[in-house]
């Protein structure tokens, strides 16, 4: 498959050479530069000079910002808030709404069925608006752009989680609207040794999950391998107990199972992640009353990434390539709908080969140059595969639907510049050439004032959504469809105590016009076309508390989003509020609270069946749930956990933009964890 | 052809300030403390080590400094002894410890410490406000973006710890 790949890879870069041949120069020109001023050097080369002085001369080095010159380009680029292995492990989270649910900005949908969503900072999307990341490599699905919310993130080997806040087009090209998410794992020579997590729970909900990372410190090589399984068969959703809106025989379940390859040499990294997802797709559908099943359908998402990246870092110049290979493909054996007659299977494979050359410069003593060269191709499914079997017959799978090939250069530049010792000015342009939706220029333009532990910043970014291939055609097709695009302006400003107290606060607004929309036309004819905006102002208010012996944080969020005719936009509340704290009581025991509220929402299915008996509920009521966990750890290496969330089990929904037009969220669900950690403390 | 021209200009102005030069000597504050850490070890005398034949510097936490350490244990040596990292994350204290660093956000976890060694003597570091108030006998400050430390020359004492007349003369404090 890799020697494929690689010369897939190959081809692929000859047909860019090819395909842009009045770039050649430039391309040629950044990699001589590159190569030029990638030098031969010694990873420790400071701390060897460091070695050398006595310590007179140590107390006359000055301190550099590691973290600046090292930073993630995400850390230039707006508000980045940071979810910790800490964080994840005491608070017990098992899945991607689970590590977000706590910050500020967020709200969701969460159907309760196959996928659920996640909506930053106030617009209701298919997931298509924010980028999901491992170790820096997206893992959105290819076709449609959204990635997958849920449980198959192997979050016992996520080192931190990194949330970008606001529109990063600048320098991640299409679809990086809302905001970033990026799962950081960890690395074999900071976490060496066995980890093995086993869980039981409510709604005969299991987890297993191990981990074993061994790193050489003389060879400097080391590797990781871990693995997770998950299942669930979530809340029962039969008869009364949902609302009346499936059958009282409906299945609904999810089994995830994911697994983490990674591996180092020196400044060689080799990372593989492969992540299935099977869920029923009973809820997408109101059964009573309709003409769909809710027994019998599969929804069977396989993503697998693999990248092989390269840091040169000296003192000044870092240069990072990276190569990558994405798939995410819904596999034929999926049963996207039943009814009484039949079923259907739905097939859709997508896959991607790219590669992102990363240069990051300091020049003198206040300027960081940012800059890199993207180019991928992707393979990609003109629609669906689909075939529809009888019921009681044989399972058949769908076709393979007719594929085609889409590529990509991106050429991004980014610069931040110290002044005066405390303020700092970031430049930043995006150049996007795609093989079907063209030229695209994005900038960023920032400010930022800092003093000792207070900083200010006012941001102006934009963004784009461009369409899908697809959406070009459909109908009677529209070739002159442009990208959704956004504009946002944001003032944040934090404060720190003592590195154990942060203060936060950021003021947004967000226009974003151009939203790509259905058009019914006469005689059953339609297409896409760019109609509608939506606004959006709001301030997050966050306070975070962390000393060894506890962590607590607070936040609230407003968010008022409207449309082009001023009316709220639906799913999305005014207000929410989220906080609590966990607590080492004594040295082997932790405990925690935590809650999350959201204010009413307007309901999706008001706006999109006006007249239809589907308007039962034209808002849905505010939430507060709350949630409890304790662990005790014994003989050092065990620790016993108890998770008990949505503890006063308050009965409360999610909005809709389809029948059923709500969905009741989980009840009050305890789930008990044992936890083992060996680790090798002589290396 | 326009857009392409842009581009070439903007790129070869861009690569144009490469050119302009490098600047050098600074040193991260990890690798710097990790360098006093284990320069510390050459002016503090050890009557009663946890250990004859290695060193064992205990870090609490998920410290940024392992890593430094870690190199530093790869190619130095204590006197004689080959120097061990332990990374105590577990917040338990380790059998064996010669020198103990304590990060800013495991500081208060010191109080654990301080009488938990009975065996043999332990240099305590911090790296934060007040740290030899909270029971270190080494703290890390940070003067106009250069590392400096203040002593505890008692605490120091009291732990039958003999220490270099030169470290005195250099630290910011001594009490």
């Amino acid at each position: 498959m890799y020697a494929n790949n690689s010369a897939n890879f190959t081809l692929s870069l000859i047909f860019f050479i090819k395909r842009y041949m009045k770039l050649q120069n430039i391309i040629l020109t950044f990699v001589l530069i590159c190569c030029s001023l990638s030098l031969a050097y010694s990873q420790n080369a400071e701390l060897d000079l460091l070695l050398g002085m006595d310590i007179e001369r140590l107390l006359e080095t000055k301190i550099t910002t590691a973290a600046k010159f090292e930073q993630s380009v995400s850390e230039a680029v707006a508000t980045v808030r940071v979810v910790t292995a800490r964080d994840i492990k005491e608070r017990g989270y098992q899945s991607l709404e689970d590590v977000l649910r706590d910050l500020p900005g967020f709200q969701f949908r969460n159907i309760q069925g196959f996928n659920s969503y996640i909506f930053q900072r106030g617009i209701p999307n298919q997931n298509n608006l924010m980028l999901v990341m491992i170790d820096g490599v997206l893992v959105n699905e290819l076709n449609s752009g959204g990635f997958y919310a849920g449980s198959q993130y192997l979050l016992g080997n996520i080192e931190q989680v990194e949330i970008i806040y606001g529109p990063a087009s600048a320098l991640y090209g299409t679809n990086a609207v809302s905001g970033i998410v990026n799962l950081i794992t960890k690395k074999a020579e900071d976490h060496p040794g066995l980890d093995i997590s086993v869980g039981l729970g409510s709604y005969n909900t299991a987890l297993a999950e191990a981990r074993y990372a061994a790193y050489d410190k003389e060879r400097q090589t080391g590797f990781s391998v871990a693995g997770r399984y998950f299942s669930t068969d979530k809340r029962p959703l039969g008869g009364a107990a949902g609302d009346n809106n499936w059958s009282n025989n409906i299945d609904n379940f999810e089994r995830d199972f994911a697994v983490d390859l990674n591996a180092s040499h020196k400044n060689l990294f080799l990372g593989f992640n492969l992540m299935n997802k099977k869920a029923s797709r009973a809820t997408n559908y109101k059964t009573t009353n309709s003409e769909f099943s809710d027994q019998g359908t599969l929804w069977n998402m396989l993503f697998s990434n693999a990248q092989i990246r390269w840091e040169l870092k000296k003192e000044n110049f870092s240069f990072l390539p990276k190569v990558y290979y994405r798939n995410s493909t819904l596999l034929p054996n999926s049963i996207a709908y039943a009814d009484s007659i039949t079923k259907t299977s739905y097939y859709r494979p997508g896959s991607l080969i790219g590669a992102d050359f990363m240069t990051l410069l300091k020049i003198r003593e206040n300027a960081l140059i940012t800059s890199g060269l993207v180019l991928e191709r992707e393979n990609l499914a003109e629609d669906f595969g689909m075939f529809s079997f009888p019921i009681n017959g044989e399972s058949e799978k769908a076709p393979k639907p007719p594929m085609k090939s889409y590529n990509l250069l991106g050429l991004y530049a980014q610069a931040d510049v110290k002044l005066l010792k405390v303020f700092t000015v970031n430049a930043g342009l995006r150049f996007d050439n795609s093989s079907y939706y063209g030229d695209i220029f994005t900038p960023r333009l920032a400010f930022s004032y800092q003093i000792n532990n207070f900083k200010t910043s006012i941001l102006y970014n934009e963004a784009f959504r461009a369409p899908r291939p697809w959406d070009f055609t459909n109908g009677i097709g529209n070739p002159k469809l442009k990208p959704e695009e956004m504009q946002s302006v944001e003032w944040v400003t934090t404060f720190k105590i003592k590195e154990s107290t942060l203060i936060n606060l950021s003021l947004y607004q967000n226009n974003y016009k151009n939203l790509i929309t259905i058009q019914n036309l006469l005689n059953d004819q339609w297409l896409w076309t760019n109609l509608g905006k939506v606004k959006t102002e709001g301030f997050e208010f966050e306070f975070n508390y962390i000393k060894s012996k506890i962590n607590a944080w607070i936040n609230y969020t407003f968010n008022f989003s409207v449309d082009d005719n001023d009316s709220r936009i639906p799913e999305i509340s005014k207000q929410t509020a989220n906080g609590g704290f966990n607590h080492l009581l004594f040295k082997n025991l932790n405990y925690g609270f935590r809650f999350n509220y959201a204010g009413a929402r307007p309901n999706a299915s008001l706006s999109l069946m006006p007249g239809s008996d589907e308007m039962r509920y034209p808002e849905i009521e505010p939430f507060f749930v709350l949630g409890f966990n304790i662990s005790y750890t014994f003989y050092e290496q065990f620790q016993l956990k108890l998770i008990v969330d949505n503890m006063l089990n308050t009965r409360y929904y999610h909005t809709s933009n389809r029948p059923p037009d709500r969905y009741i969220q989980q009840g009050r669900t305890i789930f008990l964890q044992l936890n083992f950690h060996l680790t090798n403390t002589s290396r | 052809m326009k857009t392409v021209v842009q581009l070439k200009l903007s790129f070869l102005l861009f690569f144009g300030l490469l050119n302009t030069g490098l600047k050098a000597q600074e040193a991260s504050s990890e690798n710097l403390m990790a360098t006093f850490i284990y320069n510390f070890t050459n002016y503090v005398e050890w009557d009663k080590p946890s250990s004859d034949s290695v060193f064992n510097i205990v870090i609490l936490g998920d410290g940024k400094l392992d890593k430094p350490l870690q190199y530093i244990a790869s190619i130095k040596m204590v006197g004689q002894k080959k120097i061990r990292i332990i990374q105590s994350e577990n917040q338990s204290a380790p059998d064996q410890c010669d020198l103990l660093f304590v990060p800013e956000a495991q500081i208060e976890l010191l109080e654990n410490y301080n009488s938990h060694f009975p065996e043999h003597q332990t240099l305590i570091i911090s790296a934060t406000e007040n740290g030899l108030e909270k029971g270190a006998m080494i703290n890390f400050t940070n003067l106009d973006g250069k590392i400096g430390f203040e002593i505890n020359h008692t605490a120091i004492r009291n732990q039958g710890l003999k220490v270099s007349s030169r470290l005195l003369k250099i630290a910011v404090k001594v009490i």
